[in-house]
């Protein structure tokens, strides 16, 4: 049993990484009990994801997050998501812009498990996401995925990718695995380099984070102090 | 650069060799697994292959190598033993270069899930057609001893899928105009 410990406090920033690489799973608080969650994998012990077992165990309402970000759809940043997606309710729910599309839907709809079992967990997590909520939002380079006041800092969490220009590369990928009449049900493997990718700076106000979404180099988390900037994981 | 293969795993050479590998990494993670290329041109003269456990080649027969992806009776026997069982899902498939690259997932055995590159040649004549993105196909390494000697062999299987039907197909266009109609844009900084 896990002793996860006290909550941080309101002027405490903590950055806490989950999972069984470099961090598949991400929570951030980010001041006076706001929260962000970025992907999710499960935790060995609840079977539950591992983000959502930490705040529950450190006595986090719900209510508290108020942002989940699915950065790309790989079965190992997203086990979970549905569940996490569930059980923060008020949470604003981004994911890549390039399912704003309609042949990426399609591509998650085919690959939902809705018309046959066992084709790619990824996308039938981020479909169930979708399908469970009324409105996901759409991040894409310069979208601003979260802003507040906190501490007496702007905290401003912005979207650095995908840009235009992978979107096209990223349909394109995506439609070898499309649904055709006459074509056989067929599994859709994980894309690299995963293009459609969410990459997230957070400025706290003076100190910022850079979260890499799996993307090459800074892969994870990199942390920007006053401008000294040192790698904390990755 | 090592590959993550048992030293005591008895492998055949040109197959997944440990010896003279083509292998360049996907990603700088180092827990990622370097990829393998299964290639044809690497394989022996011989169908002899490494000894379980010294891992040196049997040299003294030399006949005539036979793709073990056409389905060898006399290679894959009732006595056979399963090593290594990889379900593989084609990612690309280059018909140029006349190969297929391909995610691999072990089913049993401890080398882990990799990608891959298979020369389409392995492929049983049976089998071509269901070559294309995303099928999926078993890929397995047997064991057996014969007059004492541990012989290796494989063997590659596509799995024959039914096809989409047009009930399903008019389903997804339905739950991917829902899916699209639940996205907004969020607002963008300058």
């Amino acid at each position: 049993m896990i002793d996860y410990g006290a909550p941080p406090a309101d002027n405490e920033i903590e950055v806490t990484l989950f999972g069984p690489g470099y961090g598949e799973a991400i929570a951030v608080h980010l001041g006076e009990g706001n929260w962000m969650l970025v992907d999710s994998c499960i935790d060995p012990e609840s079977k539950a994801s591992a983000s959502g077992t930490y705040l529950e165990k450190i006595g986090v309402d719900p209510k508290q997050v108020r942002s989940i970000i699915a950065t790309h759809w790989h079965d190992d940043h997203v086990r979970g998501i549905s569940q996490l997606a569930s059980k923060h309710p008020t949470a604003e729910f981004s994911i890549s812009a390039v399912f704003n599309d309609r042949e990426a839907t399609a591509f998650l709809a085919a690959h939902s498990g809705a018309s046959s079992s066992g084709l790619s967990r990824g996308a039938k997590e981020l479909f169930e996401v979708i399908q469970g909520r009324v409105n996901v939002f759409a991040a894409l380079n310069r979208s601003i995925v979260l802003e507040a006041t906190l501490n007496g800092h702007q905290v401003k969490v912005t979207a650095l990718s995908p840009v235009k220009a992978a979107f096209a590369q990223s349909i394109a990928r995506m439609a070898q695995y499309m649904a055709r009449k006459d074509r056989p049900i067929n599994s859709a493997p994980e894309l690299h380099p995963n293009l459609e990718a969410v990459t997230l700076h957070i400025d706290l106000g003076g100190d910022a984070i850079l979260l890499g979404a799996d993307r090459g180099r800074p892969r994870y988390l990199w942390l920007v102090s006053r401008g000294c900037r040192s790698m904390v994981v990755g | 650069m090592n590959l993550p293969i048992p030293t005591n795993f008895p492998i055949a050479p040109g197959l997944l060799s440990s010896t003279n590998p083509v292998v360049r990494r996907q990603s700088e993670d180092p827990k990622f697994v370097p990829v393998l290329k299964i290639s044809r041109s690497t394989l022996p003269s011989s169908n002899e292959f490494l000894d379980a456990d010294s891992h040196t080649m049997n040299q003294g027969v030399k006949n005539k190598f036979e793709p073990p992806m056409t389905v060898d009776f006399r290679a894959i026997r009732a006595d056979s033993t399963p090593l290594q069982i990889w379900e593989g899902t084609v990612i690309e498939v280059d018909h140029k270069a006349s190969v297929m690259h391909v995610e691999l997932n072990a089913k049993i055995g401890q080398i882990p899930r990799h990608t891959g590159e298979i020369d389409l040649e392995w492929v049983t004549e049976q089998d071509k057609d269901l070559v294309n993105p995303g099928a999926v196909f078993y890929l397995t390494l047997y064991k057996r001893t014969e007059r004492g000697s541990i012989q290796n062999s494989q063997e590659l299987r596509f799995r024959r899928r039914p096809s989409w039907s047009a009930e399903q197909l008019d389903q997804i266009d339905k739950d991917a105009a829902k899916l699209l109609s639940k996205m907004k844009a969020l607002p963008t900084s300058v």
